[in-house]
C-alpha cells in the first residue's frame, strides 16, 4: 500500500462556541482506504502555521510512503526535518496529524479499532469531565458568566447532563466581566473572586462531583501557591497548569507547596518534553495532546513512561471530532488512564465534520469505546466540502 | 507611532527541495520608518509554517501597535498567542523576526544602531569563522567535498581569504558524494573518514587556524563521546551539537566525557530553552539563533544569564543577510561574545537581497560593525519583490 494523495482542510465551522479553527488532514491510499488526523492548533495563534506545516511534511515525507510503517515515518520526520530535533507545537502537531491518520489507515486495513493495535482494550467505558460550560458569550461579546452565583447557575446544566466531573478556569474573566490574561501576581480582589467562583460551584454541585481547576499557566509561582492553598478546602480534583510549563523547576516548587494533584502537559511535546515533568514527579496527571505531542505513537510512549512513576493520563482535548476519536482510542488501551477532557457544548457544526462523532454520545458522564475499525469515524463529505482545502497528490 | 502594515517575504531561492527558503518581514509605520526582521527557518521543514505564523501574528497583534513598546510586544505575543507559552522554532522564530523589526524601527527613530540602545558598543570588531565552504549549490544540486585531500585544499583557500577559523561537518558527505546524516550509532568506516577529513584540514592549516567541528546533533551519546575523545588531539575550537538538544542530560554526559568545549543552541529557544544548558554547565558556547531564539530582546537576556557561568555566545547564523545583521547587533553589545558564524561563499542571490550584505565584508577574518541606524541593513526592494510577498495592512 502507498499514500497517493492528501487533503488538508482549513475548517472554521460557523457558530462554533469556542471559535475553533480546525486543521484536518486526510491521507488517501492506493487501496481506497483513507485516514484522518488533526493538528490541534485550533485556538490561539497557530492554525495557519499548522496548515502549512502539515502540508510541507506530507509533501516531503508522506506521499508515496508505505502507510503501515508508522514508527519509521515518525522517526524520519523527527530526524530529517531538522526542526524535529528541536520542535514545538507546529512541527510536532504536523507530525501528530500524520501519525494519527496512519493509525486510522492501519486499523481500517486490518479491520481493527486502533486500540486493538496498541495493546488491546483495558478500559471499555471512558469517564469524562465536562469543559466549556462556563465560557459562554453574550450578544454584546462579553462573558455571560462572571459572578460566583452565575457560575453556580450555569453549572447545573452539566449536572443535568449527567456528568460527575467538570472543569473551569476561575481566573480568566476579571471583575469587570472581561476576558484577560491574569497578571502573574493576583491582587486580593481577584483572588477572592476566583475562590468565590470555586466555592459557589462546589456548593451548587455538592460533595460528590469532581471539580477540576484550570489556570492556563497564567500565574506566577507565588500567586499559584497562594491560590492553590486557598482552594484546598473545596477539594479540587486537580490544579491544572498553575504556572506555565516552560520551567519545570518552577512548577515543581508549586507542586511541592500546594497539597493538590497537579496536572499539566497540553504545551509539552514528545517524550523529551514530558521527561522532566515525569522524572522530577512534578505532576500527578499528565495531559498530552495527542494531536500535538507526537500522535498516538508518541503519546503511548509518554503514557507508558509516566506509568513507571504512577502518574495518570488525561489526554487534552480542544479540537475537532477526529481528535476526540483519537483520544478515546488511546484511553481504551492505557492502564494509567484516569479521565478524559470533554467539550459537549462545542456546537453541532464542529461535530458534523464526521458521521459518528463521539462528542454527543456521553451518557451519565461516560462514553463507550466504539468497536469500529481505525479511529471509528468516517468523514462527512458534505460538511468537509464547505471548507477551503489544499490537495496534494503524487506527480 | 503605529505599525501600519506588515510585508512577509517568502523567498524560495532555489528550485530544489533541500534548498533555502528565506522568510523575512518588513514592517511599515505611519511615520515612514520601516523595520526588517528574519525568521531563521531557511532549511529543513518549517519556512511555510513561519509565513503562516507571521501572517496571523501581524493580523492579530501588530497592526496599529506602537512599535516602540518592544518588551511589551514580546510579552503580548508570549502570552496572547497561547502557544508562546509552549512554543518552538516556528512560533519563537516569528516572534524573533518581529522583535528585530521593532529594534530596527527604534534605532532609526533615534538615529542610532540597535546595539546603541542595548548598552552601547563593547566590541570594536567581531571575529568570524567561515562556514559553507565545503559545499556549494549549483543548478544541478548541492556539490560537496568528499576526500580528505579535497577538504584540506579548500581549507587552505579559506585561510587565504583571510579567515582564521572555519567550521565543517565531517560526517554528512558520504564517499559517493551524497549527503546522508549519520545514524546515532556511527559505523566505524564513517568515523574513520570523518577523522581523516579533520586530520587533513588540521595538517594543512597548521596549529594557528581554529577548526570548529559540527555534528548537527546526529550522533547518539556513545558515538559522540567516542568520536569526541578521538579528535581531542586535533584540538578543535569546539564540538557543536554532538548530540541533539532534546535531552540536556544526554548532552551533559557528552560534555563531561569529552575534553573539547561543547557548543549548541540553534535548536533551543528563549531563556527557558537555554536555562538548563546554562545551569548544568553543559555548554561552553551558546549558539542562539537571532531569528529563532526570541530576537534581540530575549537573546540579550540569555547572553547575560550565560555570563554568570562564564559561558560564551556565538550566535547561530544560517539564513539570510538580515539574520546576519541581527547577529551583528547583538555581538557588538555583549561582553561574552566569542566569534560569529559567517557564510561568505553563498550564491549571489542571498546577498543581493540587501545593499552591501555584511556577509561579503569580512576582512582578515573580522567584521567591523558600522554605525548605521537600526539593524544596519537596507533591503533591496526591487530584488526582494522578485519573490513572493504577502502584505497585511
Amino acid at each position: 500500500m502507498k499514500i497517493t494523495s492528501a487533503e488538508i482542510y482549513d475548517a472554521r465551522p460557523a457558530n462554533n462556541a469556542q471559535g475553533l479553527s480546525l486543521v484536518i488532514l486526510r491521507l488517501w491510499t492506493d487501496e481506497g482506504i483513507y485516514g484522518l488526523g488533526e493538528v490541534a492548533l485550533a485556538y490561539g495563534t497557530g492554525s495557519a502555521a499548522g496548515l502549512a506545516m502539515v502540508r510541507q511534511l506530507v509533501e516531503r515525507y508522506v506521499i508515496g510512503a508505505d502507510p503501515f510503517r508508522i514508527e519509521r515515518l515518525w522517526h524520519t520526520m523527527f530526524r530529517e526535518s531538522f526542526w524535529g530535533l528541536g520542535g514545538g507545537p507546529v512541527i510536532y502537531g504536523g507530525m501528530s496529524a500524520i501519525d494519527v491518520a496512519l493509525w486510522d489507515i492501519k486499523g481500517k486495513a486490518l479491520n481493527a479499532p486502533v486500540y486493538e493495535l496498541l495493546g488491546g482494550k483495558v478500559n471499555s467505558r471512558i469517564r469524562l469531565y465536562a469543559n466549556g460550560w462556563s465560557n459562554l458569550t453574550g450578544e454584546d461579546g462579553r462573558p455571560l458568566i462572571c459572578l460566583p452565583e452565575e457560575y453556580a447557575g450555569a453549572v447545573q446544566r452539566v449536572i443535568d447532563d449527567g456528568y460527575d466531573a467538570l472543569k473551569f478556569d476561575p481566573f480568566y474573566i476579571n471583575a469587570d466581566r472581561r476576558r484577560w490574561h491574569p497578571p502573574l501576581v493576583l491582587d486580593k480582589q481577584m483572588m477572592d473572586l476566583a475562590e468565590g467562583r470555586v466555592r459557589a460551584v462546589r456548593e451548587a454541585v455538592g460533595a460528590d462531583i469532581d471539580i477540576c481547576v484550570e489556570v492556563h499557566g497564567a500565574l506566577g509561582v507565588t500567586s499559584a501557591i497562594e491560590m492553590g492553598r486557598r482552594l484546598v478546602p473545596y477539594r479540587p480534583y486537580f490544579y491544572e497548569e498553575p504556572v506555565h510549563a516552560l520551567n519545570v523547576d518552577a512548577m515543581l516548587k508549586v507542586s511541592q507547596n500546594v497539597p493538590l494533584p497537579i496536572a499539566a502537559g497540553e504545551r509539552l511535546y514528545t517524550r523529551y518534553g514530558f521527561r522532566q515533568y515525569i522524572e522530577k514527579q512534578v505532576v500527578d496527571i499528565i495531559q498530552p495532546d495527542i494531536s500535538l505531542a507526537g500522535g498516538l505513537t508518541e503519546t503511548k510512549k509518554i503514557a507508558d513512561y509516566a506509568d513507571t512513576y504512577g502518574i495518570h493520563v488525561q489526554p487534552h482535548l480542544c479540537a475537532g471530532p477526529i481528535h476526540t476519536a483519537a483520544c478515546i482510542q488511546l484511553d481504551a488501551c492505557l492502564p494509567n488512564f484516569i479521565i478524559q477532557e470533554w467539550r459537549p457544548y462545542a456546537g453541532d457544526s464542529v461535530l458534523a465534520l464526521v458521521n459518528e462523532p463521539l462528542d454527543d454520545k456521553a451518557v451519565n458522564g461516560y462514553v463507550e469505546v466504539p468497536d469500529r475499525p481505525g479511529l471509528g469515524i468516517t468523514a462527512n463529505e458534505e460538511a468537509l466540502k464547505r471548507y477551503p482545502c489544499v490537495r496534494i497528490a503524487a506527480d | 507611532m503605529k505599525i501600519t502594515a506588515a510585508n512577509i517575504y517568502d523567498c524560495k531561492l532555489y528550485p530544489y527541495t533541500n534548498s533555502y527558503n528565506l522568510v523575512f518581514l518588513r514592517l511599515e509605520t505611519d511615520e515612514g520608518l520601516e523595520g526588517l526582521g528574519e525568521v531563521s527557518l531557511a532549511y529543513g521543514a518549517g519556512a511555510t509554517a513561519a509565513v503562516g505564523m507571521l501572517r496571523q501574528m501581524a493580523e492579530r497583534f501588530l497592526l496599529g501597535a506602537d512599535p516602540m513598546r518592544i518588551e511589551d510586544m514580546w510579552n503580548r505575543l508570549f502570552r496572547g498567542t497561547f502557544w508562546g507559552q509552549g512554543g518552538g522554532p516556528v512560533l519563537y522564530g516569528a516572534m524573533s523576526a518581529i522583535d528585530a523589526a521593532l529594534w530596527d524601527i527604534k534605532g532609526k527613530a533615534y538615529g542610532a544602531p540597535a546595539y546603541e540602545l542595548l548598552g552601547g558598543q563593547v566590541n570594536e570588531r567581531l571575529r568570524v569563522y567561515a562556514n559553507g565552504w565545503y559545499s556549494r549549490e549549483t543548478d544541478a544540486g548541492r556539490v560537496s567535498l568528499v576526500a580528505p585531500e579535497e577538504y584540506a585544499e579548500r581549507a587552505l583557500q579559506v585561510v587565504a581569504d583571510g579567515f582564521t577559523a572555519l567550521k565543517f561537518d565531517p560526517f554528512v558527505v558520504q564517499p559517493d558524494g551524497q549527503r546522508i546524516s549519520p545514524a546515532r550509532h556511527l559505523p566505524q568506516a564513517q568515523a574513520d573518514l570523518a577523522y581523516a577529513r579533520l586530520a587533513a584540514v588540521r595538517d594543512a592549516v597548521g596549529p594557528d587556524v581554529d577548526i570548529l567541528v559540527e555534528v548537527h546533533g546526529n550522533l547518539g551519546t556513545t558515538s559522540a563521546i567516542a568520536f569526541g575523545q578521538r579528535i581531542e588531539e586535533l584540538r578543535p575550537f569546539f564540538y557543536e551539537e554532538p548530540v541533539d538538544a532534546m535531552n540536556v542530560d544526554a548532552m551533559l554526559k557528552v560534555s563531561q566525557n569529552v575534553r573539547i568545549p561543547i557548543a549548541a543552541g540553534e535548536r533551543l529557544y528563549t531563556r527557558y530553552g537555554f536555562r538548563e544548558y546554562i545551569e548544568k554547565q553543559v555548554l561552553d558556547i551558546l549558539q542562539p539563533d537571532m531569528g529563532l531564539a526570541g530576537g534581540l530582546t530575549d537573546v540579550k537576556k540569555i547572553a547575560a544569564y550565560a555570563e554568570t557561568y562564564d559561558i560564551h555566545v556565538q550566535p547561530h547564523n544560517c539564513a539570510g543577510p538580515i539574520s546576519t545583521a541581527m547577529a551583528v547587533q547583538l555581538d557588538t553589545c555583549i561582553t561574552n561574545f566569542i566569534i560569529q558564524e559567517w557564510f561568505p561563499y553563498r550564491d549571489r542571490r542571498f546577498y543581493d537581497l540587501v545593499d552591501q550584505a555584511l556577509d561579503t565584508q569580512a576582512v582578515d577574518g573580522y567584521y567591523t560593525p558600522t554605525r548605521a541606524p537600526g539593524l544596519g541593513v537596507v533591503l533591496d526592494r526591487a530584488e526582494a519583490d522578485r519573490y513572493t510577498r504577502i502584505r497585511i495592512s
